[in-house]
């Protein structure tokens, strides 16, 4: 009977202690969206920081820019406070951007310090190029293809180099092989050539889609901005957290240097 | 007259009295196969003290006692009493265990224990009786890992993963040995079964934390699975069928003193091994409403793939008590899902031509084999000495290659895919002794030897290797622990010492053990205990969030794998009578040095070595078991309560800590079970919460250098999201058939998931033109199964 009795009460402890300690409940609230920054320093250019922010997934939000925020940039020692031009866009005029100098953006949103940092990279030097025009052959039998263009600078550093070359038409005309179904869409009047830390890269006419007077720009970057190229596409065989140096943040806050701006005649 | 009567009888009784017996010793076998009987509890009645038989069933327990009943108990068996008195033999006394009967002998039913489940021995120990998991609900398949599932600090909700996640560990963090030597693939089918076929078992012993000294290489839990010998009286033979495998054993006496054992299943393709299939290689089907080339033009495939395992073992006993035994195990899974396709589709208003050929060749599995002689030296010294040998392997194929002429007749060629391959080989040798000193004292050391060399290649596109790494390394430990038995047998303790020399780190790592119990009353006990753990190999989880992440073995080397280490602690409480048992132990297990890796932080400019992208982490698991179970009678069954949480630390996920993917805050499981004439009536139901998981969150834009604007998603934090919870009642009724000793079975049906719960495994996300696609990836739902088991004895 005493056994009758203990085991009761020792049920009836183990539902009570159940009841009070299985009410625990976690909550998974979605995160909240973070701001996204999009700065790019260039000697001798005022610096430009665009903040917008996240786009959630499900939400049905447009890009929205960030505004009100204080935004300031910090270089040797001397801090800069960056004013509201537009909605989200900030700017100072009265700080420089100067080559090798190292630049850090801060913000407070939602309570978190948004921070990150860039080195000014050394200007590319002397850029060459093995040719200033290129002319599209007429298709047909004995039909021969120009020789590709060679662009060359210095790199012993092995510093990472982006290429970049721009329709500066007002009204590009497209290079069309005549193929009967005229179905192929309009590419955009610019194109890029990959990252890379080599000392030349060269440019064929299959490159170019638009007749006329293009602008070839060489800069020099930094990883941060390489790692965007690196893997822009989110592929199915690995969902890659997004390239990106802002903390507590998205995006990119780097700095580029360009070299003088050659130029190429497609004919 | 009557007086020196008297005076004599007294003298006779006194002289009788002080002939005390000191100890008894002899070994437990089963009456019907001759099988020795492991873990079998003997007891002294009206005492608190007791022992365990060994794995070979030899018992000795040291008294002094006047007038001695033994008591013998064992699940699965009918409990036996023996009367020893002084003069009659107290050495090598032969006991021979009778089965419980089960449904085909009624009579007795209602004393008989037949719980497949014995707790309460051990603090954190659970003991399985593979014979009695036949009356679970299954998927036609006894298993003796789904099993283990059902009870208290073992996740259930896995239904694809067999491995075990006790107490907030891993299924690699638990060592799982068989007769002797390690097994690292203990699932087939994807993980719907577990690789043991419970033909070829005899005693199963999980250990959810706090394992003695004897054992070590691994952070949380030990199962340790000893293999039938075969039936030693006479030959026997039975067979399983169920819609996924066929089963079949063969038991026999070679001669007087030998036994030998074969079992060999082999799963055959049914419309259900498809349904499983097809489940777990999810990432090759098509995505609903997905859009893309390889989606709308996939080729028919003849997927082909198979399980089978095979088990063998000899023993032979000679008069000296001398048993060698040889003991084989071999199971494998293999999957060929090579697939052709072609086609012509407008992209982007281009016609073109296509044609791809999706190669996805896998193989999986364990071998490992045994040979151990154990020794009776005396009553009070028993040693068991084994070498073994497993090996593991784990290979994949899964490549895309596609071709694309467009109208201009430009023909582009895209080639992309994985290629892993994990061979694991391990080598060992070990001597343990036992030696009861006195009543009080039994020493236990021992030392073991192992050699393991773990290979992992795995790379992308045929050409571009990722990982390559290929490890050798020898351990060396050495372990000695002293069982006390104290205050008056209330106080058993067992403090341990083990100590382990790992040649790739050059160092020792020292692991003090310790359990006890503390009997409070007849009823009432009190345990608890502590432990260091160390682990040299370690599975690594390469994380992959699109499509489910894989694993591999490694072996670890203090640079970028650490050795991982664990501290356990636990403690608890239990009410025991004949009918009832309730239970609550409450655990913290600290872990350092776990290792992740995932190719998602890679450093900025992507100039990392992506072989070096491993990460390390701690890890804590704590939480409360709660158990109430009715041992005894035609209802059985059990309800079980965990409240737990398992939080990770990994710096490269951020300086929070986060959920483990493990980590299950309340889990409510119960099983009843019923005996009905020849029936025997099953229900379980199982509430688990959602585990955590990481997911893209959203997506942003940033304008480049040229103009161009480029979408990137972000992903969420490390496991802030919750899956909705799990929940599942699966039922099954068996009949017995025959008598036992003749022909006899069961014929079984089960129903998995009886009200069709629809349980997410899984979110499957694809990126379809910078839009994400979510597809939940579901457990399987409402099954129905039958088996029919027969056998000759």
């Amino acid at each position: 009977m005493t056994t009758n009795n203990t085991f009761r009460a020792i049920i009836f402890a183990a539902v009570a202690v159940m009841a009070c300690i299985s009410c625990t409940k976690d909550s998974s609230t979605r995160p909240e969206a973070l701001p996204v920054v999009e700065s790019y320093l260039n000697p001798g250019m005022p610096i430009v920081v665009s903040i917008t922010r996240e786009i959630l997934y499900g939400s049905t939000d447009t890009l929205m820019p960030l505004t009100g925020l204080q935004v300031k940039i910090a270089n040797s020692g001397q801090t800069y406070h960056l004013t509201e031009t537009s909605p989200g866009r900030y700017e100072s005029a009265a700080a420089s951007v100067v080559a090798g100098a190292t630049y850090q953006l801060s913000f407070d949103y939602n309570s978190r310090e948004v921070t990150a940092q860039t080195t000014v990279p050394a200007n590319p030097g002397t850029f060459t190029a093995s040719g200033t025009q290129m002319v599209v052959p007429q298709i047909g039998p004995g039909m021969q293809l120009p020789e590709p263009i060679v662009y060359r600078w210095q790199n012993p550093e092995q510093a990472y180099h982006l290429m970049v070359v721009k329709n500066v038409e007002a009204n590009p005309q497209p290079i069309t092989f005549s193929l009967g179904d005229n179905v192929i869409e309009k590419p955009e009047p610019v194109f890029r050539l990959p990252p890379m830390k080599g000392e030349q890269q060269q440019l064929s006419l299959g490159r170019f889609s638009y007749y006329g007077r293009h602008a070839v720009i060489l800069y020099r970057i930094q990883p941060e901005y390489a790692a965007l190229y690196e893997d822009n596409s989110n592929n199915s065989n690995n969902l890659l957290a997004p390239p990106s140096n802002i903390r507590n943040g998205l995006g990119i806050f780097t700095a580029v240097n360009a070299a003088d701006t050659l130029w190429v005649q497609v004919k | 007259m009557k007086f020196a009567f008297f005076t004599f009888m007294l003298l006779v009784g006194t002289l009788f009295c002080s002939a005390q017996i000191k100890q008894v010793s002899g070994r437990i076998t089963d009456d019907a196969t001759g099988e020795p009987l492991p873990a079998v509890t003997v007891s002294a009645v009206g005492t608190r003290i007791s022992t365990a038989s060994n794995s070979d069933g030899h018992f000795v327990l040291a008294g002094p006692f006047n007038l001695l009943t033994l008591r013998f108990s064992c699940i699965g068996y009918r409990p036996l009493e023996q009367v020893v008195k002084p003069g009659d033999r107290t050495e090598n006394i032969n006991i021979r265990l009778k089965a419980n009967a089960g449904a085909l002998q009624e009579v007795h039913i209602s004393a008989e224990s037949s719980e497949p489940f014995k707790l309460n021995q051990q603090p954190g120990m659970i003991r399985l009786n593979p014979k009695l998991i036949a009356t679970l609900p299954s998927f036609g398949e006894k298993d003796i890992f789904r099993a283990f599932q059902l009870m208290p600090g073992v996740s259930a909700g896995n239904e694809q993963s067999a491995g075990l996640y006790v107490r907030g560990g891993t299924p690699d963090q638990n060592l799982v040995l068989f007769d002797g030597f390690t097994v690292y693939n203990v699932d087939h089918l994807f993980g719907f079964f577990s690789a043991f076929n419970a033909n070829a078992v005899k005693d199963v012993q999980l250990f959810k934390g706090g394992f003695d000294s004897k054992y070590g290489g691994r952070l949380s839990a030990l199962m340790d699975i000893a293999g039938k010998e075969g039936n030693k009286n006479a030959f026997n033979a039975g067979l399983d069928f169920g819609f996924l495998s066929m089963n079949g054993f063969v038991e026999t006496p070679l001669g007087k003193k030998m036994s030998a054992l074969v079992t060999y299943r082999r799963s055959f393709e049914t419309s259900f091994y498809d349904k499983l299939k097809d489940q777990a290689t999810i990432d090759d089907k098509p995505n609903p409403g997905g859009r893309g080339i390889g989606e709308r033009f996939r080729g028919t495939s003849d997927v082909k793939s198979y399980f089978d395992d095979l088990n063998f073992k000899l023993t032979y006993r000679a008069d000296s008590g001398d048993v060698f035994s040889w003991s084989v195990y071999n199971g494998q899974d293999f999957m060929d899902n090579n697939i052709q396709s072609k086609g012509r589709v407008r992209l982007s208003g281009r016609l073109s031509s296509f044609f791809a050929n999706n190669t996805d060749v896998a193989g999986w599995g364990n071998t490992g084999t045994s040979m151990k002689w154990s020794k009776q030296w005396n009553p009070k010294l028993y040693s068991n000495t084994l070498v073994s040998y497993s090996r593991y392997f784990s290979e994949r194929t899964n490549t895309f290659r596609t071709s694309i002429t467009d109208s201009a007749g430009v023909q582009r060629n895209f080639q992309s895919g994985t290629i892993e391959d994990n061979q694991l080989y391990d080598y060992a040798g070990r001597t343990d002794w036992k030696w009861m000193a006195s009543a009080t004292h039994q020493f236990g050391f021992g030392i073991q030897y192992n050699y393991q060399d773990i290979a992992y290649d795995y790379s992308r596109n045929d050409t571009t290797s990722l990982i390559e790494r290929k490890s050798e390394g020898s351990t060396i430990a050495i372990y000695l622990e002293d069982e006390l038995s104290l205050l008056d047998h209330r106080l058993h303790f067992v403090p341990g010492i083990r100590t382990t020399w790992f040649s790739p780190t050059a160092k020792w790592y020292v692991e003090p053990r310790l359990r006890g119990d503390y009997q409070l009353t007849e009823l009432l006990k009190l345990k608890g205990s502590a432990g260091r753990y160390y682990q040299f190999a370690k599975r690594v989880i390469r994380e992959d969030i699109l499509r489910g992440s894989r694993d591999f073995w490694l072996l670890t080397d203090d640079d970028r794998l650490p050795v991982s280490s664990s501290t356990q602690y636990s403690a608890g409480i239990s009410w025991e009578n004949s009918s009832f048992l309730i239970d609550a132990e409450a655990y913290l297990k600290d872990m350092d040095g776990l290792s992740e890796y995932t190719m998602r932080f890679q450093p900025a400019g992507g100039t990392a070595d992506v072989s070096d992208l491993f990460y390390e982490g701690t890890g804590r698991a704590r939480g409360i078991d709660l158990l109430l179970q009715k041992k005894k009678g035609r209802y059985n069954g059990w309800m079980s309560y965990t409240l737990a949480e398992v939080k990770n630390d990994f710096d490269v996920y951020g300086p929070e800590s986060f959920y483990a993917s493990n980590d299950t805050r309340n889990e409510f499981k119960m099983v009843h079970t019923y005996k009905m004439g020849r029936f025997d009536l099953s229900l379980s139901w199982m509430y688990i919460t959602g585990k955590p998981y990481t997911a893209p969150t959203g997506g942003y834009q940033v304008t480049l250098l040229d103009g161009t604007k480029q979408t990137y998603l972000n992903v969420s934090e490390k496991n802030a999201f919750r899956l909705p919870d799990y929940h599942r009642l699966d039922a099954a009724v068996i009949l017995n058939f025959g008598r036992p000793g003749k022909f006899n079975g069961t014929l079984g049906a089960s129903i998995f998931n009886l009200y069709d719960q629809t349980n997410i495994w899984y979110k499957n996300y694809d990126i379809v033109e910078d839009e994400i696609v979510e597809t939940d990836v579901n457990y399987l739902g409402f099954t129905p199964n039958l088996s029919l088991s027969i056998k000759l004895k």
